[in-house]
Parts: structure tokens; C-alpha cells; sequence
């Protein structure tokens, strides 16, 4: 089972975030985190394949939880892909070069997901 | 650049709003120009920084609100929450602020504050740029105002 850790502070994100994977009839188990604070303590509970994060939050956003999923014991295989309205120019490149797996900018579509989120784990679709 | 600037024309935000609902909210619109939004409105705003600065301000009717939010979540509308309703309004704010932007002066690196908390009005909301996403109802409005 694939274990994924969906980090946005926006309930209702992670709540469209979830029902996506959960579309797609694979096995994943949904973990959730309204911040990369929180989320940095959980991953190093489940230690998570993936993890889908926005870009702005309070207390911790996205980058500064791409650094320290990085710099953890035992995440060196966590992937993580971030989910974000910012459209300005380069960011993808400097999300990519700070560890990013993937960006993905809103409005994305669960289709969209979906095969982002496959290509990490290396699955078909 | 602010100076040479006038904020996005109807051409952008049509474009804007028909990316956003169609990929995240599975609905269309129909632009309106000019008109008013029915009451009872919600309506949130947040700032953006940098090539230009300015206020996003986003107006949806309630009963558009409550359909926008089923459809998102996969819900019936009657089993959508009120604080269902703020996020996914704060979350439309911040996703049409984004597209809108962009395909206005894509070039251009900006910061978004967050969404304000929802304020509710009980009269008809006046804007410049107006949608339906059903029937001949004025449900929706967008303007971006420069600083």
C-alpha cells in the first residue's frame, strides 16, 4: 500500500486531493496535514512514498517542508509534489532544484493529478 | 508598471473563470459584463504584491456558493457545511486570483496574500465583470483593482 501524506491548509483541498486518489482504485493510505509542521512530524511517524503539498501555509509552507523531508532520517526516498496557484515565473525550476518532484499548478484536474502522481510512483495508467 | 497599467479586460477573466470551473468545479459560465451578483452574496478579497499591486475581490451568490461546493467535494448540496463553503470559497478565490493574473501579465512574479474570512450580504452585489454557471441567474463576479 502506497502511502501518501496530503499537506494543505485548505480542508476542502484535502478533501479533493483524497477523493482523487481515491478515483483512481488504487490501494493508497491517506494520511492529512493542515501545515508542513505538522506534516514534517507525521512523516517521520509513517514515512510516506509521496507527499502532495500547497506551496503557502501558515507556520510552515512548502518549501521550507521540501528542505526538511530532505534533511530527515528516513525520507530519502520521500517524493514530493507541490500543488500551488503561484504561477510566477521559474518557480517550478526553483521548486525542482530544491527537491521538488513535481509542481502542479491550480486548477489542476484529477486526471492531471492522477498521472503526476503515477509517474512518481512509477506506476502505468 | 502599475502606472501604464488598467486591470485584466473582459477577455481575461472570461478565460480565467472558464479554465478554473471547468478543471476543478465540473461546471460553465457564461460572461455577463457589468451586472449584479443575487443576494444573498459571499464575498472574500486578497492582495497581490510585486510587478503589481492590488485587491482581488471575488462575489458568488450563496445558493452558486452552496451548488459550487457540492460539486466540489462530491456532495449533495443539502449535506454541504457552512465552513465547507468558506474554504471552498477561499479556495476558488485563490485559484481564479492565480489564472486571472497570469494570463494577464505572465511574465510577472507575484505574491497572493490569503483569502480573507467570508463576508455575507444580504442585497444584490454590483461588479464589472459578472457570470452565470446556470440558468440566466448572475451568480459570480471578479475584479481585480490596482493599487
Amino acid at each position: 500500500m502506497t502511502r501518501v501524506l496530503i499537506v494543505d491548509d485548505s480542508p476542502v483541498m484535502r478533501h479533493y486531493v483524497a477523493r482523487t486518489l481515491r478515483m483512481t482504485g488504487m490501494d493508497f493510505a491517506i494520511h492529512e496535514a493542515e501545515n508542513g509542521r505538522v506534516a514534517i512530524d507525521k512523516a517521520c511517524e509513517i514515512k510516506p512514498e509521496v507527499i502532495i503539498t500547497d506551496l503557502t501555509m501558515p507556520e510552515m509552507g512548502g518549501r521550507e517542508l521540501i528542505a526538511r523531508v530532505h534533511a530527515a532520517a528516513g525520507l530519502g526516498s520521500t517524493r514530493v509534489i507541490v500543488l500551488s496557484a503561484d504561477r510566477s515565473p521559474g518557480l517550478s525550476d526553483e521548486l525542482i532544484r530544491a527537491g521538488a518532484s513535481a509542481y502542479l499548478v491550480k486548477p489542476v484536474s484529477p486526471e492531471h493529478l492522477k498521472a503526476s502522481l503515477m509517474k512518481i510512483i512509477k506506476v502505468d495508467v | 508598471m502599475t502606472d501604464r497599467m488598467t486591470a485584466p479586460d473582459a477577455c481575461v477573466v472570461a478565460a480565467a473563470m472558464e479554465q478554473v470551473l471547468r478543471v476543478m468545479y465540473f461546471c460553465e459560465s457564461v460572461y455577463r459584463g457589468g451586472s449584479s451578483v443575487e443576494a444573498p452574496v459571499l464575498s472574500t478579497s486578497l492582495t497581490f504584491e510585486g510587478a503589481v499591486h492590488g485587491t482581488f475581490r471575488v462575489m458568488v451568490s450563496e445558493r452558486c456558493a452552496r451548488q459550487m461546493t457540492a460539486d466540489f467535494l462530491v456532495l449533495e448540496s443539502e449535506d454541504v457545511s457552512s465552513d465547507q463553503i468558506e474554504a471552498t470559497v477561499r479556495e476558488f478565490a485563490n485559484v481564479i486570483c492565480g489564472a486571472t493574473l497570469n494570463l494577464w501579465i505572465p511574465e510577472a512574479t507575484l505574491r497572493f496574500s490569503v483569502p480573507a474570512d467570508l463576508a455575507r450580504v444580504d442585497e444584490p452585489q454590483s461588479s464589472g465583470h459578472c457570470f452565470s454557471v446556470s440558468e440566466d441567474r448572475t451568480e459570480i463576479a471578479i475584479d481585480a483593482l490596482l493599487r
